[in-house]
């Protein structure tokens, strides 16, 4: 497999941006990108859509050809790619995968969702189906369900507290509100976290991500620039919560950074920044510890204490993550690369942490059955 | 009926539009005895993590469990 860059980036605002269609918004993110990397839509060879549900949020399938070709780009093939909240990683992963065997020398991927034309409620039963219909979603359970039962067991395993969890949606809050492009800009406190609106016992609305609109795209090149893709790896776990021996851990996660530190040849020790699936608080003090950041179960004082903060050791969702930057699905492990690469580029304003030669991102689907791990490194 | 330990719960708010009339609802991962687990949902007094459960008949499709007093 020979060496794979990404050596453009593009991304539109995220938020609920009413009169922005789908299209709309990957057409953005897209040309934004071409625009980045110096190249024109004659140059893409292929294009890798990131998407989880258009067709239930906007009536919209066929995505793929649909985008390709309202951006100006014909003839090459145009294949969706769906793993829930990690189909922008997935995309990410098999774009990767071709141009690393030499299948082509650049691709476009794109990750896009329009979700904020639904209800809430509606919302919640379209995420419902990330999960298993059969077992879970049929009684009633909704995504921030799964993961507040994730939450009660790591607390009355390690004594994890409402307060650590919600150290993660204070410190993503703030980071976001040094983002320009973030859904939320709000700075918030600890005490309003916990005393949110009840969603799934012991969440409250600040402990989840937000319903958003936006896309971002990735120019992936053989040809050498200044951000290389040392390591991007896919793996699977069970669907069904049930199924998992130990929920605390989502042994998916383990398995695809064990396969990229190997790929990439380093250690957990060696990522200087990380965007990790925070589409809970619980979910990102969970990632910190299947990343290996962290012992198991040390994850929620570690954090409290502000070892990921802008400052801190190992900076985390500095671009405020799913819970403040915003969460358009198929386009979250997208934007995850796009953050990365603009902090090894020196671009983060005024969220610019000190070090970021080697970055980290995690995209989680559903409760962990698809997870991908993707490490960059400056050339 | 069958009978299992709580494993985790938590207590829905916000539920999705076909179950919105019934919020808030309890929901519990359960362990039977061989280890298996299983999805419920709990009617009646609220639980714990470490609770004896029960299954109760009902005529839903989908499992339904209680307290064990």
């Amino acid at each position: 497999m020979r060496p794979v860059h990404v050596a453009g980036i593009g991304k539109t605002a995220f938020g609920a941006l009413a009169g922005r269609s789908l299209k709309d918004l990957a057409i953005e993110a897209i040309a934004a990108c071409l625009l980045d990397a110096g190249k024109s839509t004659s140059d893409v060879e292929a294009v890798y859509v990131g998407n989880f549900d258009a067709p239930s949020f906007t009536g919209q399938n066929h995505l793929a050809p649909f985008i390709a070709g309202a951006a100006g780009i014909h003839g090459v093939p145009a294949t969706r790619f769906e793993a829930a909240c990690a189909s922008g990683g997935s995309a990410l992963f098999h774009a990767m995968q071709a141009v690393a065997s030499g299948t082509y020398e650049n691709v476009l991927v794109c990750g896009v969702e329009k979700m904020t034309s639904q209800t809430t409620a509606r919302v919640a039963q379209i995420l419902a189906g990330a999960g298993d219909a059969e077992l879970e979603s049929s009684i009633g359970a909704t995504f921030p369900a799964i993961f507040a039962m994730i939450a009660r067991r790591h607390m009355h395993q390690y004594g994890t507290t409402r307060e650590h969890m919600a150290a993660v949606a204070v410190k993503n809050h703030y980071n976001a509100s040094l983002n320009p492009q973030a859904h939320l800009k709000k700075v918030i406190t600890l005490e309003q976290a916990l005393a949110g609106k009840p969603v799934a016992e012991p969440f409250t609305i600040y402990d989840c991500s937000l319903v958003s609109d936006g896309a971002a795209a990735l120019w992936i090149t053989s040809e050498p620039s200044a951000i290389r893709v040392a390591a991007c790896a896919q793996a699977s776990g069970p669907v069904s919560l049930a199924d998992k021996a130990d929920i605390t851990t989502l042994e998916a996660t383990k398995l695809a950074a064990a396969k990229a530190y190997k790929q990439a040849g380093i250690q957990a020790s060696d990522i200087d920044i990380a965007e990790v699936h925070d589409c809970f608080t619980i979910a990102e003090l969970i990632a910190m510890e299947d990343l290996g950041f962290i012992d198991k179960g040390g994850s929620g004082p570690w954090v409290a204490s502000g070892a990921t903060s802008l400052t801190g050791s190992l900076p985390v969702n500095t671009s405020g993550g799913l819970k403040a930057k915003g969460h358009p699905i198929g386009a979250t492990g997208v934007a995850q690369i796009c953050d990365l690469i603009l902090q090894m580029r020196g671009e983060a304003g005024a969220r610019q942490v000190a070090k970021a030669n080697t970055a980290l991102a995690q995209n989680l689907g559903g409760s962990g059955a698809t997870s991908v791990v993707t490490i960059l490194q400056r050339s | 009926m069958r009978q299992a330990i709580v494993y985790t719960e938590t207590v829905i708010h916000s539920a999705p539009e076909q179950f919105a009339a019934e919020a808030p609802y309890q929901i519990a991962v359960v362990t039977f005895e061989d280890q298996t687990r299983l999805l419920v949902r709990i009617s009646g007094q609220r639980v714990q993590i470490g609770d004896a459960v029960r299954e109760v008949e009902s005529p839903l499709t989908y499992p339904i469990f209680e307290v064990i007093s």
